[in-house]
């Protein structure tokens, strides 16, 4: 059973307790650093003859890169609204890793000194400080989305380069795909004793959905693309990433019927991951 | 107020608890012994639905305890043995002891909080962050925690423990003051000597199994049944140990510390027979004393004999 009033005391608990914590803003600091520099090197790529990736190294490494493993036309696709799309991702990645491993790590560090405990004879129980660090996380997560679109807007505003609706598309994707991440991290950060074991196995739970999400788009090796398209069958519908897709293939073909689809998939998976979690943590409780 | 059936729990081949029934009345203060490992957080812990027990009941103001609901630990106020050292550094006294009114739906929480620090003389450091706290000062806050919404039973894990005479002294008159309040107090401590001061009851546990549950004087009485004189004389005869174990009230005579130690029936006073005995022999006593029986001889004996019982069993 979750108690509605312990999980809102303790988020905001959470939420003040990463407020309070300087490591919080460096991180914000740096991501959105990150994620500027794709747009200043788009910005460097044009000149007074108009637009020229080769005017930027840095641009024109990362448009090639992407163009090896993947294809032109995904490049096209990613750059057709300027850098933005691509800024995104980048700026919002090392920000969710960020919160969802200081969460693991805060989660360990309170079950070793006692403190979880303590807030059980409080009373509550560790359903509720599991759902209370989740719903921190999201906190956290959207918080920092709000000011990276900000601050995306007036650098879109000040060098007159379009934030169009490709961006806010991807970013209600990437904040969907949250969900069933920070899930998954509660799920590791319950499954394993050690802060190393869970952030491990998130990381490796991560890695095996974007392996195989990328794989079946990789053009280097044809093998690659079976071996991820086969994995896929199975894994896609455990995986965020897939769920993306089907909502930014709804937002292409303008289909209802994809984006809610791809909400309720969302919905769905993220209940169902967060409910072997609190049911993998009551089973845990309960033998003690 | 706390009942506990037939309450087991095995770690592995180990049994932490083994069958134990207790039943304590509500305005007790009940004092729950053993040494090291015998079972008492694992029994705290089962109280606290931190644990599931393998078999028996708990009953808890009346009803019965079920696995997983955790409502009935509003009753409870809880002194852990440890408390979280490293947790929440940024947080003042007041803002902990908020959280857990907050957790605990306390209302009025300000003047409560306000009222428990000034009790427990924290008042001048409500707004000090609690890493700066010393582990007497932690340990008071640890009590305004548990007394923050007035609970009715008060589960004390080593409350004792670590503090400095001040602060067992302070410690001590809380106990004895909510006790004049009608909370039923469950201590669990090895500090025996200051256990026998303010328990009303006292239950001694040993390999998971309840050995004895008295009054503590009962207890003490049950164990140690002979009193003990402790004679001062400027020389003690050679044969007069000899002479003393022959008379039919004394049970034991014995030399420590250039005293003579006589232990007697218990049931009478022999402080005129001994001295007249003594006078007899030659000796005048200087100073005759008796020794007060102390719960932690009681528990000695009581655990020294589980362990020789257990090895004769072993032997047999």
């Amino acid at each position: 059973m979750i108690d509605k009033r312990s999980t809102r005391v303790l988020t905001k608990l959470h939420c003040k307790e990463t407020f309070l914590n300087p490591s919080y803003y460096i991180a914000i600091v740096v991501s959105s650093l990150l994620g500027y520099l794709p747009i200043r090197a788009f910005l460097q790529s044009i000149g007074p003859q108009g637009f020229s990736p080769a005017d930027s190294p840095l641009f024109a490494n990362i448009t090639g890169a992407l163009e090896r493993l993947f294809s032109p036309v995904m490049v096209q696709k990613l750059f057709a609204e300027g850098p933005f799309l691509f800024a995104l991702f980048w700026a919002l990645t090392p920000m969710l890793l960020y919160v969802l491993i200081s969460s693991i790590i805060t989660f360990q560090q309170h079950k070793d000194q006692g403190v979880i405990e303590l807030i059980r004879f409080g009373p509550s129980n560790s359903r509720s400080y599991i759902l209370s660090l989740f719903l921190k996380d999201l906190i956290a997560i959207y918080i920092y989305s709000i000011y990276v679109t900000l601050f995306f807007l007036a650098v879109s505003r000040f060098n007159n380069l379009l934030l169009g609706p490709a961006f806010i598309q991807a970013l209600f994707a990437f904040l969907l795909a949250t969900l069933v991440l920070c899930a998954y991290a509660k799920l590791s950060m319950v499954a394993t004793d050690s802060s190393i074991g869970s952030i491990f196995l998130f990381l490796a739970i991560l890695a095996v959905f974007l392996a195989v999400q990328l794989g079946t788009y990789s053009i280097i090796l044809e093998q690659i693309r079976t071996i991820a398209s086969l994995l896929s069958l199975v894994i896609q519908w455990i995986s965020p990433f897939y769920y993306m897709t089907i909502i930014q293939t709804g937002f292409e073909l303008a289909s209802w019927l994809h984006i809610v689809g791809g909400i309720l998939c969302f919905v769905v998976l993220t209940g169902i991951v967060g409910f072997i979690s609190l049911w993998l943590e009551t089973r845990k409780e309960r033998r003690l | 107020m706390i009942k506990t059936v037939g309450l087991s729990k095995k770690f592995g081949t180990q049994q932490a608890v083994d069958n134990l029934s207790l039943n304590i009345d509500p305005g007790e203060i009940y004092g729950f012994l053993g040494p090291n490992g015998a079972g008492k957080t694992t029994t705290i812990r089962m109280l606290l639905g931190l644990t599931n027990p393998d078999s028996g009941e708990i009953f808890i103001d009346g009803k019965p305890v079920n696995p997983g609901d955790s409502s009935y630990r509003a009753l409870i106020g809880v002194v852990p043995e440890k408390h979280p050292t490293g947790m929440w550094k940024w947080m003042t006294a007041t803002e902990y002891l908020q959280l857990f009114s907050d957790l605990l739906a306390v209302p009025d929480s300000h003047s409560r909080i306000a009222a428990t620090l000034e009790r427990l003389d924290l008042g001048e450091h409500r707004n000090k962050p609690i890493h700066q706290f010393s582990r007497g000062m932690m340990q008071k806050l640890s009590f305004a925690r548990a007394l923050i919404h007035d609970p009715q039973i008060l589960l004390l894990d080593e409350p004792i423990s670590g503090l400095d005479p001040f602060g067992i002294r302070q410690i001590r008159d809380l106990i004895l003051e909510q006790h004049a309040l009608g909370k039923t107090l469950f201590v669990s401590s090895h500090l025996l000597s200051e256990i026998e001061k303010f328990c009303t009851r006292i239950g001694i546990i040993y390999q998971g199994k309840l050995i004895t549950e008295d009054a503590t004087d009962k207890i003490i009485d049950s164990i140690i049944p002979s009193k003990i004189y402790r004679i001062e004389m400027d020389d003690i005869p050679e044969d007069l140990i000899k002479k003393l174990v022959q008379l039919p009230f004394i049970h034991e005579a014995k030399i420590e510390n250039s005293s003579l130690l006589v232990s007697v029936d218990k049931a009478e006073d022999h402080r005129k027979d001994l001295s007249n005995f003594l006078y007899g022999c030659g000796v005048s006593s200087l100073i005759m004393q008796e020794q007060t029986k102390t719960l932690e001889e009681a528990f000695l004996s009581i655990t020294t004999l589980q362990k020789l019982a257990k090895n004769e069993v072993r032997n047999d």
